[in-house]
């Protein structure tokens, strides 16, 4: 269950590489290992190679309620799966494990949503009631060292054909309307981050870009280092015991500059290379589905959904829903606050004020009940 | 005595060429005849992982590609790459902990699974080869030990050992922490041991210009030492190459050549320094 364990032999053997200027895959110390991107079938969903490190990664943008009346800005959550399993070489332990998974989520959050890569001020449907909410769930099926790198790369390169679909405002009521009634938006991608991961050895000056499994089991400090296509550094990452002169950081700085303009240039090519090709495929992919809409509604399965639906109605607990119709969001007014005590109302003040400072919210699981209720039809 | 011993080496001949006319390089399924037994004399029959006997023939049990090995050894090989211990199997291990109150029922837990799970067993602390209770081995954390399984049970642990009661083949011990680690798939290892297959004949034909150790464990470790640090990783990747290669005869005697000529024209190298002393006495 806790980590594999390592040999004195196997740990010598990799830094004996390293010494002579050589490395255990045969790469030399600044060689990036080559990388492959696919676009899966739905838009915002990808799969990275790296090496032997495989991460999939997919984005779904929808609207929340939120209960910040100064919610202004779309919001965003990160779900990570990561599994002792898919660790080819060597299995972490448990505290190893769970300090990477907090590692890679702040990577994560202060790699893209803190350097406004996506633009979340345009994910503002209402202020103070509906906001989209970017969620971006990453698995990652093989890791075989720069986890960092991987995770990075493929969460940009979903986010760079995410969609988000068309809202329609009558009032009171906010619809998100469904991909066959509106072509979905898709999402305002400011920059491309790249991160590039460099590891250390303390005491020595050792720096190799790109570790692999079983270096980063020898080497004991790594610098991540974000920058976009514009050569703008986006953010850091310092992680182990290494001590770092400032000459190196500088240099590191440079090479992530130069590695991310072709990275950045090869992403944006494959992402508009998929869109042209999805946009070419889009028109049949609709007639596909509104046949298939269309022979569900009138089968039995859908005249029983109505049915329900218009018992629901006449008991008076929801109002009936036409399923041509997306999925409503909010149809009820804002309840005026006076008749609440006012104790109950400074304490709400306090939990958004965390919220604000935050600047991440995770989820809105408690605002969720009434939109469920009023769910009716697919996206 | 001669005459029996020789009729007997006459009828395994005989066998062998029996054997070797069947055909036994296509993959089998489960359940499949892979091998039947009319053709040959002998009945004691030595079967190995993925193949069972019924009647007179040898039935797979899993995929995989027929092997034998004179006189009559069976056994299914497999591209499956997790290590199960079997009784007589040589392994690499790391020493992981020491347990124990008293000198002769200490033991040295070892490790020996493959690349990410963890397989533990147990080793004596005397059962080392001329071991006494003063005169023994004093293995630490994370060092190499090339061992034997002594015995397999359902629910205690793995049951390993360094001796054995045959006097002429007491290769087992400590290995240097000096030496290097090659940490490779079954199937490569399993190929590396049998004699007439690519990576054998590789292995002789560079200890025979160029001198080096190695203890080779079927779960998974090779442990290479040269005394030197350059040819050292030279050799690392010799064998790397080889299981890239993936039994490509051609390709290994390619790889084999050129390490050859590397080493030939390496210049200065760079003696690894190991002071430590594996084998120590204890005065009570």
């Amino acid at each position: 269950m806790d980590g594999s364990y390592v040999s004195i032999a196997e740990r010598d053997t990799y830094l004996r590489f390293l010494k002579f200027g050589q490395r255990e895959d045969k790469r030399t110390a600044f060689d990036y290992r080559d990388w492959q991107m696919v676009y899966g079938r739905d838009p915002g969903s990808c799969v990275v190679n790296l090496g032997n490190t495989t991460v999939i990664s997919s984005v779904e943008v929808s609207p929340k309620r939120t209960n910040n009346p100064n919610q202004n800005k779309g919001t965003s959550k990160i779900d990570l799966s990561i599994n002792p399993i898919s660790f080819l070489k060597f299995q972490p332990s448990r505290n190893r494990l769970r300090t990477l998974r907090r590692q890679l989520r702040q990577h994560i959050k202060s790699a893209i949503f803190w350097s406004k890569c996506i633009d979340d001020e345009s994910l503002c449907i209402s202020r103070g009631r509906v906001v989209f909410q970017v969620h971006l769930s990453l698995d990652i099926i093989q890791a075989d060292g720069n986890l960092f790198d991987a995770t990075c790369l493929a969460a940009v390169a979903s986010l760079l054909v995410a969609q988000r679909p068309e809202i329609s405002v009558e009032g009171d009521k906010i619809v998100a309307l469904s991909m066959y009634e509106r072509t979905p938006i898709a999402l305002q991608v400011n920059h491309i981050p790249i991160s590039t991961t460099f590891s250390f050895q303390a005491a020595s000056d050792l720096v190799i870009v790109d570790p692999s499994g079983k270096e980063e089991i020898v080497l004991n400090g790594n610098l991540t280092v974000v920058v976009n296509q514009n050569s703008e550094i986006c953010g850091t990452y310092k992680r182990g015991v290494a001590a770092l002169p400032m000459e190196t950081i500088q240099r590191c700085v440079e090479i992530a500059a130069l590695r991310s303009k072709d990275a950045a240039l090869r992403l944006r090519q494959l992402s508009e290379d998929y869109i042209s090709s999805r946009t070419k495929n889009l028109n049949l992919d609709i007639m596909v589905n509104l046949r298939r809409s269309k022979s569900e509604a009138t089968g039995i399965i859908d005249e029983s959904r109505q049915s329900v639906a218009d018992r629901a109605a006449q008991l008076g607990l929801m109002q009936p829903v036409m399923p041509e119709h997306g999925v409503i969001i909010s149809t009820t007014k804002e309840t005026p606050k006076t008749g609440r005590p006012t104790e109950m109302v400074e304490e709400d003040e306090d939990d958004e004020e965390m919220e604000d400072d935050d600047g991440e919210e995770l989820g809105g699981s408690e605002s969720e009940e009434e939109t469920t209720t009023l769910t009716a039809g697919d996206f | 005595m001669p005459l029996l011993k020789r009729e007997m080496d006459m009828k395994q001949e005989e066998d062998t060429a029996a054997i070797r006319e069947q055909p036994g390089q296509k993959t089998s399924f489960p359940g499949d005849v892979v091998f039947s037994l009319d053709t040959i004399s002998t009945r004691t029959l030595f079967l190995g992982p993925g193949v069972r006997k019924e009647a007179d023939n040898l039935i797979a049990t899993r995929c995989g590609v027929l092997r034998y090995r004179p006189p009559a050894t069976f056994f299914l090989d497999t591209s499956d790459d997790s290590y199960l211990p079997a009784t007589g199997d040589d392994i690499v291990g790391v020493v992981v902990r020491r347990r124990g109150q008293e000198v002769l029922e200490q033991y040295y837990m070892v490790d020996f699974g493959k690349n990410t799970s963890r397989q533990t067993g147990v080793l004596p602390i005397l059962a080392f080869k001329g071991a006494t209770k003063r005169y023994r081995p004093n293995l630490k954390k994370g060092d190499l030990v090339y061992c034997r399984v002594r015995k397999t049970t359902v629910d205690g642990p793995v049951r390993l050992t360094c001796t054995s009661n045959n006097t002429k083949e007491q290769f087992w011990g400590p290995l240097r922490r000096t030496g290097a680690l090659y940490r490779a798939k079954l199937s490569f290892v399993r190929r590396c041991l049998t004699e007439g297959s690519a990576e054998h004949s590789m292995i002789m034909e560079v200890g025979a210009k160029f001198p080096f150790e190695s203890a080779v464990g079927l779960n998974g470790r090779i442990w290479l030492y040269t005394g030197f640090e350059k040819s050292q990783n030279l050799l690392y990747l010799l064998f790397r190459d080889a299981e890239e290669a993936n039994g490509d005869v051609m390709l290994i005697k390619k790889i084999t050549g050129r390490f050859l000529q590397e080493t030939a024209t390496l210049g200065d190298d760079f003696p690894v320094e190991d002071n430590t002393q594996y084998w120590v006495t204890r005065v009570a």
